[in-house]
């Protein structure tokens, strides 16, 4: 199981376009469980209704864990995306 | 395309029972094409309007047409006559059409009767059947197109299902036809843009309402799940795409960007559904054509979800302040 700290720099925040380009990354690895922790609240990262029930605004703070076969890489990539602002 | 007037008497008469009409002259020019979906005036003629003259028109001879003739005739009776049988030979007409009542001067009957043009009085009035003509014409004329897949109404809406073969179009079919909607054609739909720019679909004129379904062989779904199960045409509001699950492909997940595709030049919003076993698709195909009247109306359910969560979190982003 791997964990990484990130901190979304998003001026908006995660609203529906930056969670469904997350779920979207997240979901191309089917072997790996992905998770989202915040503030003791744990949710899933491939469904789009659990990320944006988590209301992550600037500066929040997030834990992507994930475990399986790719969780190396997984983590990897999806912190990148975050740090890029989700690429938009 | 091309229509013999002999055909378009019979279909129109067939569609329009009401009416009934008369062959004044031209009885062999019976034989000729409809070439085109515009009706001429008379009036061209004299007007020269070369761009608007082809051959093989369908001409409307009404009551302004022959004020104007009998005039020209006083003027000069035989350069009218010259006039029309030069544009006649250069373009012949298919067809010249009289509303009730009328008269056609003697000159241009003989006209008719020498280049054998039929010249046909319908007992209607003349906007009632110009507009009929119209309506006959550009339904023939219409640019159109034959596709594999199925369409039906559900909840009001015409969605047009296509799809690889195999992957369970006439099946979805089946099953929306068992909860209460209506199959307008299986297998093969025939696509016809109408004026106003919509499309209409329909199936072919053999076999509409008979379906082969996989390990039970022919259905006739009228007589299966009665006369309230079928319907002759619809307009197509949507198209639904079935396709095999792709790990690789991106899936809409929001619903915020519409796709749209042209067919015939008509845009039309997109729906791809990726199929795999377990996935209940007629259920998908109901709730999505809901969900595009819910869009026609004004109401976005992805934008409105994200209005609330845009509120929620700049509401909090102030506390935090």
């Amino acid at each position: 199981m791997k964990e990484k700290n990130v901190t979304i720099l998003l001026p908006d925040g995660i609203h529906a376009r930056p969670a469904a380009i997350f779920v979207q990354k997240a979901s191309s690895y089917p072997d790996t469980s992905i998770k989202i922790k915040r503030n003791g609240v744990e949710v899933d990262a491939k469904s789009i209704m659990n990320i944006m029930m988590l209301a992550l605004t600037h500066g929040s703070e997030i834990t992507i864990v994930a475990e399986g076969k790719e969780e190396d890489k997984a983590i990897e990539e999806l912190s990148t995306l975050v740090n890029n602002n989700f690429n938009i | 395309m091309k229509l013999i007037v002999y055909d378009f008497l019979h279909l129109f008469f067939s569609k329009h029972n009401l009416l009934t009409f008369k062959i004044l002259e031209g009885t062999r020019g019976t034989k000729n094409f409809i070439t085109s979906d515009s009706i001429a005036s008379i009036s061209s003629i004299f007007h020269k309007d070369i761009e608007l003259l082809s051959k093989g028109l369908l001409y409307f001879f009404d009551q302004n047409d022959i004020s104007l003739f009998n005039r020209l005739e006083n003027e000069n009776h035989d350069s009218l006559y010259n006039n029309i049988s030069e544009t006649f030979e250069m373009f012949p007409p298919a067809i010249v059409v009289l509303p009730e009542f009328l008269e056609p001067p003697e000159l241009f009957r003989n006209l008719c009767k020498k280049y054998q043009i039929p010249l046909i009085r319908i007992a209607e009035q003349p906007d009632i059947l110009k507009k009929l003509i119209t309506i006959f014409l550009e339904d023939r004329f219409a640019p159109s197109m034959t596709v594999h897949g199925d369409l039906v109404e559900v909840y009001g809406m015409g969605l047009l299902i296509t799809g690889e073969s195999g992957i369970g179009k006439s099946e979805a079919a089946l099953d929306l036809i068992r909860r209460g909607h209506r199959l307008i054609s299986d297998d093969i739909v025939v696509i016809k843009r109408m004026s106003g720019n919509f499309l209409f679909g329909t199936g072919s004129h053999i076999a509409q309402h008979f379906m082969e379904v996989r390990g039970v062989g022919i259905i006739n779904v009228p007589q299966l799940f009665g006369v309230a199960a079928v319907r002759e045409k619809k307009r197509i509001d949507a198209k639904i795409l079935l396709e095999e699950w792709n790990l690789s492909h991106k899936y809409d997940r929001l619903g915020l960007i519409d796709k749209y595709e042209s067919i015939l030049g008509i845009k039309v919003p997109v729906i791809v559904i990726p199929v795999r076993p377990g996935r209940n698709i007629p259920g998908i195909i109901e709730t999505s054509a809901l969900n595009l009247r819910l869009k026609l109306s004004g109401i976005n359910s992805a934008q409105t979800l994200n209005n609330i969560l845009v509120k929620w979190m700049q509401s909090e982003k102030n506390i935090d302040l």
